[in-house]
């Protein structure tokens, strides 16, 4: 029923320009509240709650962090293909999204449609900063384990860089280069991980790795590099000098949101691409902000169908540049991630600090 | 872990063990002492001069309310009638073992106090955490210690920290008298597992939630002056911890006909919108967040909606039905109100239980009230004029502290 034809149509999927893409999108977006609200009680109900309010333009975004809380879906139990899970970064909870055959299938698709925009449709060898045990171990997939699986079928020859204590190993890395030598390799990994383990270790060594004419893919948030003082422009500059890595893009996603990843195209900006959108939210109004000026990150996506996840306000700090009009030539919103937002602090005497009793 | 892992925060220093302090008893002294008299008092000034209190009403209410004149009319009303003390004697449990709340509030200094007035010997264990607050406090009562080194009080106050460990605690706890547990459910049940004395006694203040009662002809018929007065009293009520101490408010239920509940809601809300964004309330993106998840909560929960009343975030109205009123689960604080209306005031009697402390009034009679009471109503600890909230009393969740942390000894 979640006809997404137009948009698969496009010769490629930084096609619609702003006046085009508000049409096509909006009112898809707008299909899929209507679609919501009748399918899933629990989100009719916050959606009259929001819009007694008048927040967000009369659109109605969930708080990423009830899909932690709640299941909230729009099929039937019996429809549920799939779930997925992430794991809490604030808690042990976890989000869990039910997806039915058709949101699976768009989720996999779009991914395919963004991820050839930057690879190319032929799988490339592909080397993965990270250690194979990662994903051995199905019955306790890790969030890391699933970014890594879904990304691996854009690659062949897969090949790990790292072993089960996190060093590197060269002798592996070292005849993946060779092999594949002077044709192009994918290269994925998280940031932290690609970081710490990877980029750090070769350059206190001093050694250096032919990768050049190589594409490194990596996600995972820059929380931890933010609190050491490593940014996009120190990661690309150490990426070049260790490794002659030329093209890096990193990515934003989540599992709320699968499929439809906003990409940092050739400028280092995050892209949204036709299938999706993205608001700056100011706390305080439950308004949207004007471009340029930094607030909640507020994410649209045309997939979800299975799972009221098509309208979401994120707990991420963004700042939205602009729209069609980025020196790499993409269309779309381009925009920063700026980090998570700090928590807020906790006052008077409720058991909010239950974790200070043992158990 | 062994004792050796407490450390010392007031006194600095200290001739005594730990060990030897929570065993002797031959120092107690008796209720009101000139000595704790005198600490109180030393207590309340240096509350008051010291510049750095200024930022923080809380410590400033405090300061007040241990002034000589306050705590001259506490002894008055704890006084025990004649027909008593003809053939009793008032006199100090001994040790009182307090567990202050982890996130530390003025609170439980107030029970402190009424414990040392009352004669007992004291050990305050503070969260290992430390903020600004717990400093300060400490430094007053160590500027206390250090000016009163003869008055017996300052030999009888040990206020110590220690990592969470059930060995030390369960030491302690077997040396008192009494046990104050100040915090959150959880805390005030686990310490509840670790054994007293039998002799001893337990007092409990667990978590407890707050809710202000209006009337809707009074708001309606305020002249100017007293309607700003309730809008302010109101605010400090609420915004002055974010909303998340156990007493202020998070409910506003209206009373009276039912017909004029929006004009006098939309005259009040209207009222404290303004109002909020004129008062330091602190809060942040991360609160307003938080405040955005409980919306959606309550709204699946209970099928609430938003009120449009209010600006912006920093005030959050809920208009909700009597069952939602009530919702101590994820309550967030931070400026929301669950709002509802009743007809009669034996209505409320549906959805209050003991976990609910303090009603705050507007319009509505004491008599009318007493007669509410009297009748029997399953929840509430304190009724208080809309200002008040916040207050201390020496009765506090229904727990007389006076008579809690004494005991009498009779003569016939």
């Amino acid at each position: 029923m979640n006809n997404l034809d137009f948009f698969y149509q496009q010769p490629s999927p930084y096609s619609l320009g702003a006046a085009e893409k508000q049409q096509v999108l909006h009112s898809h977006l707008a299909a899929l509240d209507a679609h919501h609200q009748q399918h899933c009680e629990l989100y009719r109900r916050i959606a009259s709650s929001q819009t007694a309010a008048g927040w967000f333009d009369q659109q109605v975004f969930l708080p990423v962090r009830l899909f932690k809380e709640y299941e909230l879906k729009s099929v039937a139990q019996q429809d549920v293909f799939k779930v997925l899970t992430s794991s809490g970064t604030t808690s042990q909870q976890v989000s869990r999204i039910a997806l039915d055959r058709e949101t699976a299938a768009h989720q996999s698709k779009v991914l395919v449609k963004i991820m050839q925009h930057y690879l190319g449709v032929q799988r490339l060898p592909m080397l993965i900063i990270d250690h194979p045990s990662v994903v051995k171990d199905r019955l306790s997939f890790s969030a890391r384990g699933a970014g890594i699986l879904g990304l691996s079928t854009f690659g062949r020859d897969h090949t790990y860089a790292l072993d089960d204590d996190m060093q590197i190993n060269l002798e592996r890395v070292q005849a993946f280069i060779a092999k594949h030598q002077g044709k192009p390799v994918f290269i994925f990994g998280f940031t932290f991980m690609v970081w710490q383990y990877f980029f750090q270790v070769l350059q206190q060594s001093g050694q250096q790795l032919d990768l050049a004419g190589s594409v490194l893919v990596h996600s995972g948030g820059w929380k931890k590099l933010i609190d050491i003082a490593v940014d996009n422009s120190v990661f690309k500059q150490v990426a070049f000098a260790t490794c002659g890595i030329q093209r890096v893009h990193n990515f934003y996603g989540m599992v709320e949101q699968v499929g439809s990843i906003f990409v940092e195209c050739s400028h280092g900006y995050l892209h949204a691409p036709d299938y999706a959108d993205i608001d700056i939210v100011d706390a305080r109004t439950m308004q949207k902000l004007p471009d340029g000026q930094q607030g909640l990150i507020a994410v649209s996506s045309v997939l979800p169908s299975s799972y009221p996840g098509h309208r979401l306000l994120t707990e991420d700090l963004g700042t939205v540049f602009g729209e069609d009009n980025c020196p790499c030539g993409l269309n779309g919103k381009y925009f920063h991630v700026h980090g998570r937002l700090p928590k807020a602090e906790v006052r008077g005497c409720s058991d909010t600090h239950a974790a200070e009793v043992k158990p | 872990m062994t004792l050796s892992a407490i450390r010392l925060l007031a006194p600095q220093q200290s001739a005594q063990s730990v060990e030897f302090f929570c065993q002797e008893r031959s120092d107690l002294l008796t209720p009101f002492s000139p000595a704790a008299l005198e600490f109180v008092e030393t207590l309340s000034r240096q509350l008051l001069r010291d510049p750095a209190f200024k930022a923080h009403p809380e410590m400033i209410a405090l300061g007040y309310w241990l002034r000589k004149a306050n705590i001259s009319r506490l002894a008055e009303q704890a006084a025990v009638p004649t027909a008593v003390t003809n053939h009793a004697v008032r006199l100090p449990r001994g040790l009182v073992f307090h567990v202050a709340p982890s996130n530390v509030d003025t609170i439980f200094i107030y029970s402190l106090v009424i414990s040392l007035l009352m004669g007992n010997k004291n050990l305050v264990r503070l969260s290992s955490k430390s903020s600004a607050q717990q400093m300060l406090i400490l430094q007053v009562l160590n500027q206390v210690l250090t000016e009163l080194p003869d008055n017996p009080v300052s030999h009888s106050l040990m206020v110590v920290t220690y990592p969470h460990d059930d060995t030390i605690s369960r030491q302690l706890s077997s040396w008192c008298d009494a046990r104050m547990l100040w915090g959150g459910d959880n805390t005030v049940s686990h310490f509840s597992s670790l054994p007293v004395r039998p002799t001893a006694v337990d007092i409990k203040f667990a978590n407890k939630y707050s809710l202000a009662l209006l009337s809707v002809q009074a708001v309606l018929a305020a002249d100017d002056a007293g309607f700003a007065r309730l809008v302010r009293a109101f605010v400090s009520d609420t915004y002055l911890f974010g909303q998340q101490a156990c007493s202020s408010p998070r409910a506003v239920c209206w009373l009276g006909d039912t017909h004029m509940v929006s004009q006098a809601s939309t005259k009040f809300w209207s009222a404290v919108d303004a109002a909020v964004n004129q008062y330091p309330h602190g809060l942040m993106a991360a609160d307003f967040m938080q405040k955005l998840v409980f919306v959606a909560e309550h709204a699946i929960d209970y099928q609430s909606v938003l009120s449009p009343v209010s600006s912006d975030m920093t005030l959050t109205v809920l208009n909700t039905e009597l069952a939602g009123l009530i919702e101590t689960r994820h309550h967030c604080g931070r400026g929301t109100f669950l709002q509802t209306a009743v007809s009669q005031l034996t209505d409320l009697n549906a959805v209050l239980h003991r976990g609910v402390q303090t009603l705050t009034y507007f319009g509505i009679s004491a008599g009318e009230l007493q007669t509410w009471l009297q009748a029997g109503v399953p929840g509430l600890d304190r009724l208080v004029p809309v200002g008040q909230g916040l207050d201390f009393d020496y009765i506090w969740d229904g727990v007389d502290l006076f008579a809690s942390l004494s005991r009498f000894v009779t003569i016939r």
